[in-house]
């Protein structure tokens, strides 16, 4: 949605509901406990001393019961476990299950990190296929390195897997896509999530994202592309999945669900900075304003602000359009503490946030967090939630607290 | 606010028939396949010998054009797209975005990237990956690798080149990724968030690790029989799917914005639809129920009856599995009108471009309506007797075509139908 842009089919953003929430990263494997370590100001980043970084990772994922065997689901890695446990929560706090819904109307929109193998899934392959100068001897892997690699393995290198598998689990047969790879994408599936439940295609739809998997390759990655390393000191990436469920309001109601909050608006543009690595200030201007626009919302009328990245050009992109003074809006960097968790980042923020948002003392707490100082009164309205990509593309999403005002 | 149409204004490929328009219009009606023996030096002993690729001349012209992208960013599926979204911008008569960027996006279908077995052999120490040397030597790392290539590379760089500002998305959802890309660029026309979007997909896996991608899910054809005969849709003696590489992109505007500039209008985009078989990752349902509620779904968007679509480009994988439960799924949708649309298979002719696939085939799908012309499904010799409908065999046919689907399902059991109509 562009500035000034009227959407004609898109529902009133009132209409849309969240009623169930899903998450997993470094600080917990529920919204409960992410919650309450992101309050205590708890950090579970470690030192990852061979790349000169800092990575969170998922610690101790409970067993998920799939529908695939244990080597399928480990090729798979841990994009499987952290979307079925996100989803899984998000479908039990929505109180759903599957016997409540035709599955055909059940939506499934999610931002999916990018897939890497693991280098001990090929490794066997490699060295069997290894020349004595160290090169590959390809006649050598096609006649016998490649019989190394598990069968099932090509299945896991495709991003949408675990999204199908989750599918499979859970009975989810509606309208469906998956996004890639960034922040922007969880923005991009929540709103395609709405747009499906406004235009009747689907009658609830789940929603969020899933992060890469912290390995070699992906801080590999991350380095080259400038999203950690000496381009981005501060930064470092962190797995995490986030799920919501989002229904049309008024069946929310109907069915006695418990509302956690609503979206109000949602804005995308796009364009690389100059030096290739980040969106530019003007593309996060430009989303977070259609957003604002989207939302019928004036800057003011924004109490938080929750930043996608740690770079510069979207703090002065919040700065210019929110004209920062007083003490509004209020601007939380989750990924100071959980990382970079690219396409989960937009529905893990808005996990946090709506978990804190209808009790004051844990806003207070959040503003304390953010800021230090005094903890007063603070109450959490709405929230402006930023998902960018260093690719260049930008989503904004505002979103308010059901106890909100 | 009145209703937003949204129709076909521009097309662009780079497909094995070659990297213009016209040449793999022209070559797909003649039937002529663009599948040949595998030109990649290294793959001598690999059990996949045929593929549809991009010749090196072809491959050497676009990575011209696109040198500063091919030496930084250099995945041939990126390359691909970068060509198919110019040729399509240009065919609309969009080479210079003069008016509102932010209007203008870029949704695109991609695959995997390239896993390339020398970043492992490269830092091994003895038997084992050795990740300091690995983290100290990034530099390193080539240019086609993954690691240099996310996903969405392909749509940024479109997006940063063609000045386009607006809606920008990719997604990754194996063989259906193109036309959900396409549906995804549709619906944002239609809902008003852009009034241009170039739309497609490009992949390519030609490649060591691609090349036994397939064959350990054994759904590679692996027959010796001659590359041009291989990908045999339909056919009863069809052995798996053949790989392809290239793109295919096309540019979806809103209506009056197209009548406003006095642009050549292909066709009308009329519906659109996705589902999922939520079945079995490495098969489509036997009995084709989420394809089927898909292409329900897409002709209920869309406003037409079965009985007004005249021609179905399938998915047409020329594997066991997927020919069959496509057919099944076609019947259910069909049967009940009492007549069946002509259904015809780009895959026989310019291989599977995989998660690229859905942009060609919308392509031909899209030039089909325009020009009253299928393309036949080449190879369909001893048809299988349980796919027994009109799939054009052999020989492109003349024929009013009101209106087309065009079917992709993914692995892993993701379904997209688009519909294309005659514009009037």
């Amino acid at each position: 949605m562009n500035e000034g842009v009227q959407n004609p089919s898109r529902p009133s953003s009132e209409c849309v509901a969240i009623t169930g929430l899903g998450a997993v990263c470094s600080l917990g494997n529920s919204v409960r406990e992410i919650v309450e370590a992101f309050l205590r100001g708890k950090s579970a980043s470690v030192e990852i001393p061979e790349f000169g970084c800092f990575a969170a990772r998922v610690q101790n994922l409970s067993a998920i019961t799939t529908d695939v065997s244990p080597q399928l689901a480990r090729t798979m890695g841990k994009h499987l476990s952290l979307l079925m446990a996100s989803v899984g929560e998000a479908l039990g706090a929505a109180s759903l299950d599957q016997a409540m819904f035709d599955p055909g109307d059940m939506g499934f929109f999610a931002g999916m990190g990018m897939v890497d193998y693991h280098v001990e899934d090929l490794l066997s392959a490699v060295l069997r296929s290894l020349k004595g100068d160290g090169e590959i001897d390809y006649d050598r892997f096609f006649l016998q390195g490649y019989r190394e690699i598990y069968p099932l393995w090509p299945l896991g290198m495709l991003n949408n897997v675990a999204f199908c598998q989750a599918s499979i689990h859970f009975g989810l047969r509606g309208e469906n896509s998956v996004f890639c790879p960034h922040g922007d994408s969880g923005v991009r599936a929540v709103y395609e999530a709405a747009c499906a439940l406004g235009e009747g295609k689907a009658k609830i739809a789940l929603a969020g994202g899933v992060s890469e998997e912290i390995s070699p390759l992906s801080l590999a990655r991350a380095n080259l592309k400038g999203v950690i390393g000496p381009h981005a000191p501060a930064a470092f990436l962190g797995e995490a999945g986030a799920m919501m469920v989002l229904e049309p309001f008024a069946n929310a109601v109907g069915r006695g669900a418990s509302i956690l909050g609503r979206i109000l608006g949602f804005g995308f543009s796009f364009e690389r900075s100059q030096d290739g690595r980040f969106a530019s200030k003007q593309a996060i201007s430009s989303a977070i304003g259609a957003a604002l626009a989207d939302a019928g919302l004036a800057p003011a009328g924004i109490d938080l602000v929750m930043l996608s990245s740690f770079n510069e050009s979207e703090l002065e992109a919040v700065r210019e359009v929110f004209a920062l003074q007083a003490d509004r809006p209020v601007i939380v960097a989750a990924p100071y503490v959980v990382g970079d968790t690219l396409a989960a980042g937009p529905v893990l923020n808005a996990a946090i946030v709506l978990s804190i948002s209808g009790d004051e003392k844990l806003a207070s707490n959040l503003l304390l967090c953010s800021r230090g100082g005094d903890s007063k009164a603070f109450t959490i309205g709405r929230v402006l939630i930023n998902g960018i990509s260093c690719e260049g593309g930008c989503g904004s999403m505002i979103i308010e607290g059901a106890n909100a005002g | 606010m009145a209703k937003r149409k949204v129709v076909v204004t521009g097309l662009g490929l780079a497909t094995a028939l070659g990297l213009e328009v016209e040449q793999n219009w022209t070559k797909a009606l003649a039937g002529i396949s663009g599948v040949s023996e595998i030109s990649l030096e290294c793959a001598g002993k690999s059990q996949v010998q045929a593929a549809a690729q991009i010749s090196e001349n072809d491959f050497r012209s676009l990575s011209c054009e696109f040198a500063r992208e091919a030496e930084v960013e250099g995945d041939r599926r990126t390359l691909f797209g970068l060509w198919a979204a110019r040729k399509a911008l240009n065919d609309a008569g969009l080479e210079k975005i003069g008016e509102d960027p932010l209007r203008f996006g870029v949704a695109m279908g991609a695959g995997l990237g390239t896993n390339r077995l020398e970043d492992i052999a490269r830092w091994l120490t003895g038997k084992k990956f050795d990740t300091v040397r690995f983290a100290a030597e990034l530099g390193l790392v080539e240019p086609d690798s993954i690691m240099r290539n996310n996903s969405s590379a392909a749509a940024a760089l479109i997006a940063q080149k063609f000045g386009l500002k607006g809606f920008n998305t990719t997604i990754t959802s194996a063989c259906a990724s193109a036309t959900l890309a396409l549906g995804a660029a549709y619906r944002a026309v239609k809902r008003g968030e852009a009034d241009v979007v170039v739309a497609g997909g490009g992949d390519s896996m030609i490649n060591p690790v691609g090349l036994v991608f397939f064959v350990l899910l054994g759904s590679a054809a692996v027959s010796k029989i001659e590359p041009e005969r291989l990908s045999r849709p339909f056919d009863r003696k069809r052995s798996g799917l053949v790989m392809g590489e290239g793109a295919g992109m096309a540019v979806l505007e809103e209506e009056s914005h197209a009548l406003s500039r006095g642009a050549r209008i292909y066709g009308e985009v009329a519906g659109f639809a996705s589902t999922m078989d939520a079945w079995r990752l490495t098969a489509p349902h036997p009995e084709g129920e989420g394809a089927a509620k898909c292409m329900s779904l897409a002709l209920g968007d869309s406003g037409i009856s079965p009985e007004g679509i005249d021609y179905i480009n399938g998915h047409g994988t020329s594997t066991k599995l997927n020919d069959l439960a496509e057919t099944i799924a076609v019947k259910k949708v069909f049967g009940p009108c009492g007549s069946f649309p002509a259904i015809s298979s780009s895959k026989s002719l310019i291989g599977h471009l995989l998660a690229g696939a859905g942009g060609p085939e919308f392509a031909f799908t899209v030039l089909s309506v325009a020009q009253n012309r299928i393309h036949p499904t080449i190879n369909l010799e001893s048809p299988d007797p349980k796919c027994d409908l009109d799939y054009v065999p052999n020989v492109a046919r003349e024929k009013l075509v009101r209106a087309a689907l065009s079917n992709s399902f993914g692995f892993g059991g993701q379904n997209a139908t688009i519909v294309v109509r005659k514009y009037s």
